[in-house]
């Protein structure tokens, strides 16, 4: 990469397709990042932002090597000795900023040759579960767009028949138009947000600019297509025109569960389930109920804007990031006496401004909300117990954009796209790093 | 992008466009910005002080400008006459005219915590009476005036409480952030000088370890000190603070944070005790703030509160604990000298699955009177309330002095009569003997809307010199509460307003109304509830029937009673029923009216009803909302356009499926019984608009309009590729009405029954024969021609068998045959349009069907349709939807009726329900028994009504052509939660030779027909006084000196206009004898 950079920069050389590749054992611009706890790996969607490489990637992070890594270095302070990639660093350091952290170069967990290549500026990574230790994602990318993806086969992660390491998806593996047919429309610009239904096989992708909500079909053992697209599911803002849906999440359900999506636009949420018609025809959206998020911003103009949502692992609460106001929102989305999600408001507080995103680790009195604030570099740690209130405030990193828990380990990943980094926080309830920044995959640029 | 980061980071961030951000396009205008994340506010007294050590004054006694105890501004903020001098306390008295020197100026200083950066922000505000306050009274200091911009002092992480110490020297601050407490010498923060005094105070048992764990929140033992003494070197006073982690609240002794006593909760039982003597050395918590300890279940104790009044006859100094995993409420009794605990008693909130979040006690309350004085003194009746933030979105209320809670939602219905102002002022939770309002969720004071409350103090509105308030709901004497929400709204609440009544006057019924009237319940909004239909003429009054009421959209605002902005409407579309005839059909019971300007019938709901009739109507004001009410014959469940979510989509979309279960309409997200679908209810399938093209159509699907089809304007979603070679197999579906009975209700599935085609002036007791069906079928015709009966009129066409449909409900009805007239059918022809004639194998004649079970082809893709009542009226509000007591059973999915609903929870009602039982009571409807009457029931009432006045056999109408005449009308009588309403003529005996002369022996017709509609915008409901605040997230409001109301809001505002800067954060000071008057820091 930097051998790149100094070539285009001194002689102007024109750069060989092995020149743009990306390296697959480098974080660039993580987006969204998933954890499979049972494969033992995080999945990380690189952006290319910087249209650096001829690609954006999926990397995988193994999550045993970070598990050993943090548990030495909480023990016993160990820094990993060794320059594993030969670039002349030593590969691990104590951050001379945070004396709890730990930084290492990020290919000392990134499992070589298990990614694959996507399109350029991808924006979020949904994981589906097929069952029998296979996994796919779903990825949707701004540049094409389309929306890419990949199976893992417990491996590596497969999305071209060549099967070559860190292969470029093939076109079968980036959706552009509905039913993968070109004489039939392309996805609306902007995908932004995708959930995996994995009772459902179905995913669905929210689209930033336009409001529309597209749905893939997505089972285990058939064809991945754009089933249906439903464009207009938000209004426009009367201010300033824009219109956007944002915000996806599955309700988790024995059965396939109600998908809410949010709006850039509206303070409102809407619903909906996928139908599957008896003729094997392709599933389609089933628009539901809706809400109205009225329980904040009674004189801001209402609650819009909202961002990440996220449930708990039972369903019975809905977490929501909005904007206007900054507010992070709790939603309790239990099941009532009529069997229909109450999706009355709970309670809320006040968070950074330009949240994106928000994880959920931790149930009963453990559970926590987790925000990445984008601007701040920070992550806001909310504690939805009682009167919703704010926990902790952890500086993260420049440009926390997406987090994913993984429970189990109690460790939760936050990708900092602005300096090619991984923020691995120590969430265990009793540990004396709770909270902190543990370890961080990848050096920061200066 | 604001921060500016590495070039590379900024590179990409113009390559995105800002997009990575997620695209915000909106641009904010510089501000400066004071605040950041207000979260607590505590008050102090500075200034000049004469070092008297609370001696008498003397002139050579040095004079300081230092910090003092709160009762010195207290002092100089009482009330006085202008031309005299601001009251002074004992030893600081003005003695420059003997000599001495003058003492410097003294004010009030707000210590404003701010959780994000951790510091203090400075408020000062003159020591002045709260009625001189006019605005821009309060400023914000710049703590550090050589850094640019507006600051704070720097006090510790994370802190997220406040409180100044005993003496008035200090302010205490306690860290969630560092587990520790902060003291920030006053005295330091407001001199001169550039630096200040913050002291770390760890918290520690007697031994000397220091605890690690994270406070939640702290209030101060009550201020004291001498007024003339110079401050100590540290806090003075116990702090009690809040540990959820430890199950501890902790009496810290500020000077040295050493714990000196306390409350702990039992892990186990979760029971509350006081710490004993030789359990306080040893105190211990997990170690939260440095990780490493274990963390127990138990009560979490989140909120205090402390109230010392030395007024009270029961006991002065109180705490009051509240943890959010547990209903049990702590009051604990504290020692008045030492601050410590003596004894506690738990208060166990009705409903076991609430936590509490905030609380606050009221001084001691002498409740009642009306006299526009506070009574404290004077009466016997006195209270010590608690209030409680509970998770339940509710404010609970207690009685500290007996430790119960109190109802505040009984139903005003049954408290018409009761005059006991101890026992309205907290009403048992007892629902036989106070049984609550239908709809309430709980005991606890419900907001408004979807607000959910964040916190409450009370506070005393005392009487204003030369008053010249009306009394009206801005001006307040008494006792009153704030409630901030996270939306928002600061709601005003009720405790003891000694300006309105305390009761019903039985003599004139609209009088009072009770929920304003009684204790803990929001405040109205709305002036002049008493309003009667009167005009003033001279000394008297005089009752005036040509008049709807006040504008209800007036520019100066609405004023008066619940009441129909204009009389009842019939919206009948055209072709049905002829317009001469529309009087024929149901409609709201109308009284007399007997007023100096005319006499004239005028419906119950109307303001001019009689006081008795409106009273009885509208029997709780704080349940009617201003809304269109709608009462619609076989109307929708669910009305939600796209800027509502009350009950759901009118359109839903979901899947059909033709099988071994039958025809049934699925929908995964189990929405049924939320909407309230009962069998025999009616699914009427929209299809798509084929008018915009294949829009309202999945991809691949077209909207398919059969060849045949006469209904205009709806097509059928289907397969691009299939719709020809399908037209003719679905060809019945496509071309029929596609109307369905609900065969089976149940969250997720309706089980679809094809509906028959069904003489709509069918007698509500059924048929007889068929000779009875065709006389009944040429009626029906009859009624959409303008023709008076005795004249030729067009006559049904088709054919009718009267005959049992087991498709419909059972006709109950007293002495019904239980048949109905189906349309019968030779052919396709014979049918009504829109119906297709179904004969079964072997048949020659079959019915005309609305809609028949289609093959699953047809139904393949997502089904537009409507849920609509089956043979009722919907009852519905714009704001309050259909309301229903329908409930999943648990066992069998099937929605069924909640046993436990209020009957008055009910959202429709059939032409022939039970008869009304004579015993109830008119306005609780209850019987002696105390159970409920069935509701909606039928019963014949008095009608008045103008009647046409015919002057010969050939229906020729006189002059005048009508007259007010009063009838025995049959009726139903139906209770919701806000009303009860009569509707008249629910059926309809015919006419003999003229319009509406009533002389038909056609039996028991109803004229209704699907979309019928009786409608009215009501007005003059509840409407809650807010203050005149736009906080974005007020999250705690306090009390502060000379009773100001102060409300923090923690949110930010993000502007969109340059001329009102962005906020991180406001304070808002308010006057209680003044709610408009307003200071704002931000």
């Amino acid at each position: 990469m930097r051998t790149l950079v100094l070539c285009g920069l001194v002689t102007g050389c024109t750069a060989n397709a092995d020149q743009v590749r990306p390296p697959d054992d480098e974080l660039f611009f993580p987006t969204g990042v998933v954890v499979a706890e049972s494969q033992g790996v995080a999945f990380v969607a690189n952006a290319n932002s910087e249209l650096r490489y001829d690609s954006g990637a999926i990397t995988v992070l193994d999550l045993d090597s970070v598990d050993q890594v943090t548990a030495a270095w909480n023990a016993t302070r160990e820094i990993p000795a060794g320059d594993l990639n030969n670039d002349g660093e030593t590969d691990c350091l104590q951050d001379p900023d945070h004396a709890e952290t730990l930084i290492c170069e990020e290919h000392r967990f990134i499992r070589q040759g298990a990614g694959v290549r996507i399109g350029n500026f991808a924006t979020d990574i949904a994981l589906q579960d097929l069952g029998s230790n296979m996994l796919r994602l779903i990825v949707p990318t701004r540049g094409d767009p389309s929306i890419a993806w990949a199976d893992w086969d417990g491996g590596a992660l497969n999305c071209n028949p060549s099967g070559d390491p860190n292969a470029l998806c093939d076109d079968e593996h980036r959706l552009s138009f509905v039913q993968n047919n070109a004489d039939l429309s392309g996805i609306p610009d902007e995908p932004f947000a995708a959930y995996a239904d994995s009772i459902g096989e179905f995913a669905v992708v929210t689209h930033l600019t336009s409001g529309a909500v597209t749905l893939i079909d997505s089972p285990k053992n058939g064809p991945v297509q754009v089933a249906d697209v439903l464009a207009g599911v938000f209004a426009a803002d009367p201010a300033t025109g824009v219109r956007g849906a944002t915000g996806v999440v599955g309700r988790p359900s024995s059965t396939a569960g109600i998908v809410y999506v949010g709006s850039r636009s509206e303070d409102r949420i809407q619903t909906f389930t996928v139908g599957r018609p008896v003729n094997a025809a392709p599933p389609y959206l089933l628009p539901g109920n809706w809400f109205f998020l009225d329980a904040v911003g009674g004189n801001t103009g209402g609650a819009s804007d909202t961002r990440g949502m996220a449930f708990n692992p039972d369903g019975s609460r809905l977490y929501l990031v909005n904007r206007r106001p900054p507010s992070l929102q709790v939603y309790d989305t239990s099941i009532g006496p009529t069997g229909f999600p109450r999706n009355d408001g709970l309670g809320a507080t006040d968070i950074c401004r330009q949240a994106s995103t928000v994880a959920i680790s931790g149930s009963g009195d453990a559970e926590r909300a987790y925000v990445t604030c984008f601007q701040d570099g920070q992550l806001y740690i909310i504690d939805p117990r009682g009167n919703v209130e704010l926990e902790d405030i952890v500086l993260v990193g420049r440009g926390p954009y997406a987090a994913a828990a993984a429970s189990t380990r109690n460790k939760l990943f936050v990708t900092n796209f602005l300096e090619d980094t991984i923020a691995v926080i120590d969430i265990a309830p009793s540990s004396s790093t709770r909270n902190r920044v543990v370890l961080k995959l990848g050096k920061a640029a200066n | 992008m604001r921060r500016l980061f590495a070039t590379r980071a900024l590179m990409v961030a113009v390559t995105l466009g800002g997009t990575i951000s997620c695209g915000d396009t909106t641009s904010t205008p510089p501000s400066q910005l004071n605040f950041d994340r207000p979260v607590d506010i505590a008050f102090a007294c500075y200034g000049g002080l004469r070092l008297t050590n609370g001696g008498t004054a003397t002139v050579d006694q040095e004079v300081v400008v230092a910090a003092q105890p709160i009762e010195s501004c207290n002092i100089r903020s009482g009330p006085h006459e202008t031309t005299e001098p601001t009251p002074a306390p004992p030893g600081q008295e003005n003695l420059a005219p003997m000599g001495g020197v003058p003492l410097p100026a003294t004010g009030w200083y707000g210590f404003i915590l701010q959780s994000a950066p951790g510091t203090v922000a400075v408020a000062r505000f003159p020591t002045k009476p709260s009625t001189a306050f006019t605005g821009g009274d309060v400023a914000v200091l710049d703590s550090d005036p050589l850094t640019p911009g507006t600051n704070g002092i720097s006090v510790g992480e994370d802190p997220i409480a406040i409180a100044t110490d005993k003496v008035g020297c200090w302010e205490v601050i306690a860290n969630a952030g560092s587990c520790d407490l902060s003291g920030l010498d006053i005295n330091s923060a407001l001199d001169a000088e550039p630096s200040f005094l913050v002291n770390r105070i760890p918290v520690k048992n007697a031994n000397g370890e220091v605890l690690r764990a994270k406070p939640a929140a702290m209030v101060a033992e009550p201020a004291a000190g001498v007024i003339g003494a110079a401050c100590p070197a540290t806090p003075t006073g116990i702090m009690y603070v809040a540990y959820p982690g430890c199950h501890l609240v902790a009496a810290v002794d500020t000077s040295n944070g050493v714990i000196v006593g306390g409350v702990r909760y039992d892990t186990t039982t979760g029971l509350a005790s006081v710490l004993q003597a030789a359990d306080i050395p040893g105190v211990s918590c997990p170690v939260e703030c440095d990780g490493g300890g274990t963390l127990t279940d138990g009560p979490r104790p989140v909120t205090l509160d402390l109230e010392d009044d030395e007024r009270a006859t029961m006991r002065a100094r109180r705490l009051l604990i509240g943890a959010d995993n547990s209903p049990s409420l702590t009051v604990v009794e504290l020692n008045e000298t030492t601050s410590l605990p003596e004894s506690l008693r738990p208060i166990v909130l009705d409903n076991m699955d609430v936590g509490i979040t905030s609380v606050a006690i009221a001084p001691e309350i002498g409740m009642g009177g009306s006299n526009g004085m506070i009574n404290d003194e004077l009466v016997a009746t006195k209270f010590n309330f608690g209030y409680a933030i509970a998770t339940d979105d509710t404010v609970r209320v207690v009685d500290l002095d007996n430790a119960r809670e109190c109802d505040t939602q009984v139903d005003p219905r049954v408290l018409q009569d009761n005059r006991s102002v101890g026992e309205l002022s907290c009403l048992t939770v007892d629902p036989v003997l106070h049984p609550r309002r239908p709809g309430a969720r709980g005991p606890g004071i419900e907001l408004f809307g979807e607000a959910i409350p964040t916190s409450i103090d009370i506070f005393r509105s005392p009487e204003v010199e030369n008053d010249a308030r009306l009394t009206g709901p801005s001006k307040l004497i008494g006792y009153f509460g704030i409630i901030t929400a996270a939306n928002g709204a600061t709601f005003v609440l009720n405790v003891d307003d000694d300006d309105y009544p305390d009761f019903e006057n039985p003599s004139a019924p609209l009088e009072v109304q009770l929920p304003l009237a009684i204790a803990h319940q929001l405040r109205d909004a709305v002036p002049e509830r008493n309003l009667l239909s009167e005009i003033v003429v001279g000394p008297m009054r005089d009752r005036i029937c040509d008049t709807n009421g006040p504008d209800p959209d007036s520019q100066s605002g609405n004023i008066g009673g619940p009441r129909a902005a204009a009389p009842p409407t019939r919206n009948v579309p055209a072709g049905i029923v002829a317009a001469e005839k529309v009087g024929l059909l149901p409609y709201v019971r109308q009284v007399l009216c007997e007023g100096s300007d005319s006499t004239r019938p005028v419906p119950e709901v109307a303001f001019t009803a009689p006081d008795a009739v409106r009273d009885l109507t509208f029997p709780d004001l704080r349940t009617v909302r201003d809304e269109t009410l709608t009462f619609t014959w076989e109307g929708s469940l669910s009305l939600d356009r796209a800027d509502s979510d009350v009950d759901g989509p009118a359109v839903r979309v979901s899947q059909l499926f033709v099988d071994g279960g039958g025809f049934r309409m699925v929908d995964q997200s189990a929405p049924y019984c939320e909407a309230g679908v009962e069998q025999y209810d009616i699914v009427q399938l929209r299809g798509c608009d084929p008018s915009i093209g294949d829009a309202d159509c999945a991809i691949g699907y077209t909207c398919f309009v059969h060849p045949n089809s006469e209904i205009a304007g709806v097509g059928a979603c289907m397969l691009e590729d299939e719709a020809d070679r399908l037209a003719d197999a679905c060809k019945d579906f496509l071309v029929s009405q596609r109307r369905y009975t609900v065969g089976r209700s149940a969250s997720g599935e309706l089980r679809l029954l094809p509906r028959k085609n069904v003489l709509r002036t069918t007698p509500v007791d059924g048929c007889v024969d068929d000779n009875q069906c065709k006389v009944l079928a040429d009626y029906a015709v009859e009624l959409s021609s303008a023709s008076a009966p005795f004249t030729d009129t067009p006559a049904d066409t088709h054919t009718w068998a009267c005959e049992v449909d087991p498709d419909r409900a059972p006709l109950t009805a007293p002495g019904s045959t239980g048949k109905r007239c189906l349309e019968t059918c030779t052919a396709e022809s014979k049918c009504t349009t829109g119906r297709v004639c179904q004969i079964a194998a072997g048949q020659t004649e079959g019915y005309c069907m609305e809609g028949v079970t289609p093959p699953q082809a047809c139904v393949n893709s997502p089904q537009r349709y409507e849920l609509r009542a089956g043979e009722a009226f919907t009852v519905v509000g714009q704001q309050t939807g259909y309301v229903h007591s329908t409930i999943r059973d648990p066992s069998t999915g099937k929605c069924t009726r909640d046993p436990a609903a209020h009957p008055f929870d009910i959202g429709r009602l059939s032409l022939t329900p039970p008869a009304c039982d004579p015993t109830e009571d008119p306005r609780t409807g209850r019987r002696p028994d105390g159970t409920f009457g069935p509701n909606p029931c039928s019963l014949t009432v008095d009608h008045v009504e103008a009647q046409p006045v015919y002057t010969d056999n050939q229906c020729t109408l006189g002059n005048p052509a009508t007259m007010i005449a009063s009838r025995q009308a049959p009726a139903v009588r139906f209770r919701n939660r806000s009303m009860t309403v009569t509707m008249v003529d629910p059926y309809y005996p015919g006419d003999d030779r003229c319009i509406r002369d009533r002389m038909g022996n056609l039996g028991k017709v109803p004229l209704v027909f699907p979309g019928y509609q009786v409608s009215w915008r009501q007005v003059g409901g509840f409407v809650p006084l807010v203050l005149p605040l736009q906080p974005a997230f007020p999250v705690k409001v306090v009390r502060g000196p000379t009773q100001s109301i102060w409300v923090i809001d923690e949110g930010d505002f993000l502007s969109t206009s340059i001329s009102q800067p962005s906020t991180r954060g406001k304070v808002f000071r308010v006057e209680p004898q003044a709610l408009g008057q307003v200071n704002i820091l931000q």
